[in-house]
């Protein structure tokens, strides 16, 4: 009896045996946040980077549009919401530099933008060797999104000084006996509308280096005070790069400030006169005609007949889209205002001008056309940081046109790491990406075969960068390219 | 329809007896196993072959917190098992037998949770709710799993009223769905364009047996 049950222990171990040979005990006791193929540790949480709400992208562009790359530009934000401001790295600086005549600034996520309590800062610009000089630019939105923001910087001469014209508003200014003033584009007109917090409006007049002692006259300067004399002047002065805030007045033709300054700008200020305002701005509609979504960023110019009222861009993740450019100011006399929205190397636009009538605070809606021949591309990035082991998906900007043409450049921006370009198949673009305060040229072929030969480049260019991964495959009407970049230890972008 | 229910019963006991022409006992099992904790109603209708039905259940909740990329998370742990089964036994020796059959699968593991720490950022913090809830949940992606087992001992006594059975096998649930719900800041996470639920289903796909280790306690209640 003994030996018989001991017989049926060993026919039972074998079926046991038999049963789980197939299911390996190593496998089971695999930890699942190592990775199977390298066990490397694997990150669970996916988290994007772009923890901003509201988002600027401010252009410094010349007369003419075009970015201004290479000066070095330093750029101060004023007023009370300025302190809320942060660079993608979540830093509140002083100044802050564009980078390739772009900057991205971001509002901090956690004080609200709303109506009641709109975000509400002015954009000072220095150019390092005095090339240019800007007008301080209001930035005021009453509501959470991602805005663009142009700041166009006019072309000066080494040792002239302004001649402002006062009795010729809007304004016309001279240097050295030059007008600066664009054919039928009343850019000073818009100028003059410039608001600062408490009311008063700004442009800029001059910039002159000062003797030790702080009294600059208004030698070679004509300033017709009547316009002035009931209103105070705030401006701003350098001591040793620092920016101070100091009261000076306006005397008799002269500017006295109170310091010892080595350098000087000064804003001199107007009344808004006949100039209404409208705070709930213009909300524009776009979407595509075929349903081809895709990521851009559109030119607009708000008008008064030919007076340009406001300019600027409109960033979109996909189409359709709705996004509300701003307040802006209006002459009290305009009973209609003209928008008009130029496409870029993606998308032509079939009306692109479109009169409105009860302008403030309505929307404006527009169709978008893809242009033919184009693919989408929809382009997925994540960026791993092997040193702090985390997965993150960057919102990332940039822009790009065919390599080699003059085409004008295309913008785009990813959302949670991705985004959808329309693109030419078989062609290779010139593509300059943003990515926090770092930024990356390369060249994008849609070939597939070529690909490695762009990411080789890549690497060797990007001395950050520890390796590139990347996968194509075909979606219903185009193609999907997700790519992987690994950082080195302590190259981490954020 | 209840009178129909039983004279079938009755019906098919007839057929089975007259079938094997034996004797039949039916009983009740109370048992324990990976599965959970349940019972068996055990109807041996063959010397050598019987036939249960039977569910168990098991129920595990805990918290955890873990930290990734400086955030730390704290997730609610669900963990539960259990099953519906209806299991054929063969004896291939007197005591012991193969087990084959199906189960309806109710092996669930579920993780929801969210950071409780703000992340510093810069000269910023952002704040924990900016950073999103999430919830994991992880199930068999076959519901009715195929059985196979074998056990020593006996699912119903076979010279008395009480019996003890001891039984190993696997549940073949095939390779876990993971579904992966996420808000806010890692709402990446649950986006299929970064094939995060892709790739942890791939790590978790070696788990298509669920392996089962039971005790059972069987009493027999008729003998006919």
């Amino acid at each position: 009896m003994k030996r018989k049950v001991f017989n049926q222990i060993k026919v039972f171990a074998l079926l046991v045996l038999t049963l789980f040979v197939t299911n390996s005990c190593n496998d089971l006791l695999n930890n699942p946040m190592k990775d199977k193929e390298t066990g490397e540790d694997l990150t669970l949480l996916l988290l994007d980077f772009n923890f901003f709400e509201t988002k600027f992208t401010f252009h410094f562009v010349d007369s003419m549009g075009e970015y201004i790359t290479d000066k070095n530009i330093s750029v101060y934000l004023l007023g009370d919401d300025a302190a809320n401001i942060v660079d993608y790295n979540g830093k509140k600086n002083d100044v802050y530099t564009p980078s390739k005549g772009r900057l991205g600034l971001a509002y901090d996520p956690n004080v609200r933008v709303t109506e009641s309590d709109p975000v509400e800062f002015t954009v000072f610009v220095d150019v390092e060797d005095q090339s240019y000089e800007a007008i301080p630019v209001e930035v005021y939105f009453s509501e959470e999104g991602n805005y663009d923001v142009e700041v166009e910087l006019f072309k000066t001469e080494e040792l002239k000084s302004a001649v402002l014209s006062p009795g010729t508003e809007p304004f016309n200014v001279n240097f050295n006996n030059t007008l600066i003033k664009k054919n039928n584009d009343p850019v000073w007109k818009a100028l003059s509308g410039v608001r600062y917090a408490n009311g008063k409006s700004y442009y800029s007049v001059f910039r002159a280096t000062l003797p030790p002692v702080g009294k600059l006259t208004s030698t070679n300067f004509t300033l017709n005070e009547s316009l002035y004399k009931n209103w105070g002047l705030e401006g701003y002065y350098f001591i040793s790069g620092d920016r101070k805030t100091k009261e000076f007045k306006l005397t008799n033709k002269e500017i006295e400030v109170k310091a010892n300054t080595v350098s000087f700008k000064a804003y001199s200020a107007t009344e808004l006169k006949n100039v209404l305002r409208c705070t709930k701005g213009i909300f524009v509609n776009v979407h595509e005609k075929f349903n081809q979504t895709g990521t851009g960023n559109f030119k607009y110019k708000l008008l008064n007949g030919t007076d340009v009222v406001k300019t600027g861009r409109i960033s979109f993740p996909s189409l359709p889209f709705t996004v509300n450019i701003g307040a802006f100011n209006y002459p009290a006399s305009a009973t209609s205002l003209k928008f008009k929205l130029e496409g870029d190397n993606q998308y032509t636009i079939e009306t692109s001008e479109v009169n409105m009538t009860n302008f403030c605070g309505d929307t404006v809606k527009f169709v978008a056309k893809s242009k033919t021949g184009l693919v989408p591309y929809k382009i997925v990035i994540s960026i791993t940081c092997p040193g702090n082991v985390i997965g993150i998906t960057p919102s990332m900007g940039g822009k790009f046109r065919v390599t080699g043409s003059q085409d004008p450049w295309t913008y785009f921006e990813f959302v949670q790491g991705t985004c959808t370009l329309l693109l030419n198949p078989g062609a290779t673009y010139s593509v300059e990406g943003y990515l926090g305060d770092m930024t990356a040229e390369f060249d994008f072929p849609t070939d597939e075969s070529k690909i490695d030969e762009a990411a080789e480049d890549l690497l060797e260019s990007k001395k950050e960068l520890e390796d590139i991964e990347y996968e194509f495959s075909e979606t219903g009407n185009g193609k999907e390219i997700k790519i992987h970049a690994i950082f080195k230890d302590g190259d981490c972008p954020f | 329809m209840k009178k129909i229910a039983i004279i079938l019963a009755f019906l098919v006991l007839i057929i089975f007896k007259q079938g094997f022409a034996q004797n039949m006992n039916l009983g009740v099992a109370i048992k324990g196993s990976t599965m959970g904790l349940g019972g068996d109603v055990v109807f041996q209708f063959h010397e050598r072959m019987d036939a249960r039905l039977g569910f168990d259940y098991l129920q595990y909740s805990t918290q955890k917190d873990f930290s990734e990329s400086d955030i730390t998370y704290l997730a609610d742990i669900t963990a539960k098992t259990g099953s519906v089964t209806a299991l054929y036994d063969f004896y291939i020796l007197k005591y012991i037998f193969v087990a084959a059959g199906f189960g309806l699968n109710n092996f669930n593991i579920n993780a929801t949770g969210k950071a409780i720490n703000g992340y510093p950022y810069g000269d910023i913090v952002i704040a924990a709710d900016k950073i999103g809830d999430f919830e994991f949940d992880i199930a068999p992606s076959m519901r009715i799993s195929p059985y196979l087992g074998v056990g020593f001992g006996r699912a119903l006594g076979k010279d008395s009223k009480l019996g003890f059975g001891f039984e190993l096998g696997s549940y073949y649930q095939g390779s876990p769905d993971l579904t992966i719900v996420t808000t806010g800041l890692i709402s990446p996470t649950s986006n299929p364009d970064h094939g995060q639920e892709k790739l942890f289903e791939s790590q978790i796909s070696q788990y298509y047996l669920y392996p089962i280790v039971k005790f059972s306690l069987s009493y027999k209640i008729i003998s006919f």
